[in-house]
């Protein structure tokens, strides 16, 4: 098999590897790096649960091969949070009670992540258009969508 | 009626299934834990007469769960079993060949509820009549909320078409010829 070396850097470490030239950003995150967060859930790029931010853009890790990956950074749920204090995101999350299952939740909360650090100010239809590209099987949508406006607020307050 | 309706689903869940429900002995395990319960729905929606789309604008859900222990957890659980419902009753649906091969193996063929899909409105009432065998009086809510979703959309259609559907999910296309076939038959 043909394989390609890559360099990375997830969540601020580098990483430097040699990967099938197939191999995609989510399966180096999750089975070379174990950083499991990320979920794989349809790897067709339709359900939101493996997306991860590259470079400031949320992307679905399960489409990315080696040569849109390369020499990027990545940061994924794990290295959201601050050491112990959680990302408001994170925060808001909880307090809106949107954990059920939590098998969306990562994809979620990168998302948003990358939606409100590009813009603080997005509209209800751009958050919408944001949450419309992920699939939640417990919640019914409702509380990730309180929680989404709570994460705005309060990344708006700080 | 209710009240008669409630003795008839106690006393399964009562008498025939407390041993189930009873941990094993040995293992301490328990295999399975029925419970009677009351839930009561009902929708409101728009239908678009040149499409045959339908639109959920107001869903309302009641459901007696004895005791309420986690509101939020409640609520949420009867809000993601809504969803689901929605989804059997408009949307999902597994397809298959002649062959025997699905036809629409992933979430861009198979469609299932999207934000988008959640009705403007909720409203979610918590009904509590302990149950003396749950802990606290509760039962469990589990699936309840999704089952009878399809059964209050179908019936709002009904009320507001007159066609009477028995078959999910309603698909566009088959409610619209449905919708002509029935003005042909009046005329």
């Amino acid at each position: 098999m043909a394989t390609t070396k890559v360099a990375i850097t997830v969540n601020g470490l580098k990483h430097e590897m040699e990967v099938d030239e197939k191999e995609t950003l989510m399966e180096v995150l999750r089975d070379r790096l174990h950083l499991t967060g990320t979920k794989n859930a349809c790897a067709y790029g339709s359900c939101g649960a493996c997306t991860v931010v590259v470079s400031n853009e949320a992307v679905r890790s399960c489409l990315l091969k080696p040569d849109k990956y390369n020499g990027k950074e990545v940061l994924t749920i794990e290295g959201l949070s601050d050491g112990n204090n959680l990302h408001p995101i994170q925060e808001a999350f909880i307090k809106a009670g949107v954990i059920q299952c939590g098998f969306c939740t990562p994809g979620f909360v990168m998302s948003l992540y990358a939606l409100y650090t590009n813009n603080l100010n997005a509209s209800d239809n751009d958050i919408k258009a944001v949450m419309e590209k992920h699939i939640c099987r417990c919640t019914g949508y409702e509380f990730i969508w309180d929680a989404a406006k709570l994460a705005q607020k309060t990344l708006r307050a700080s | 009626m209710g009240m008669v309706l409630a003795n008839q689903l106690r006393h399964p869940a009562i008498i025939t299934y407390r041993e189930l429900s009873s941990p094993h002995p040995m293992s301490a395990v328990a295999t399975a834990v029925p419970a009677g319960l009351l839930v009561a729905k009902g929708s409101k929606l728009k239908l678009a007469k040149k499409t045959g789309e339908v639109t959920v604008t107001h869903l309302v859900i009641a459901i007696d769960l004895g005791k309420t222990i986690n509101p939020m957890g409640a609520r949420a659980q009867m809000v993601g079993g809504i969803m689901m419902g929605y989804g059997a009753a408009l949307m999902e649906e597994v397809l298959f060949n002649e062959k025997g091969i699905m036809k629409n193996p992933n979430y861009n063929q198979y469609k299932l509820p999207r934000l988008s899909n959640l009705p403007e409105k909720l409203t979610v009432k918590l009904v509590e009549t302990p149950d003396e065998t749950g802990p606290f009086g509760a039962r469990c809510i589990a699936e309840h909320p999704s089952i009878s979703i399809p059964p209050a959309i179908m019936n709002a259609i009904q009320d507001a078409t007159g066609v009477d559907l028995f078959e999910i999910p309603v698909k566009p296309k088959e409610l619209l010829s449905k919708l002509r076939g029935d003005h042909n038959g009046d005329n």
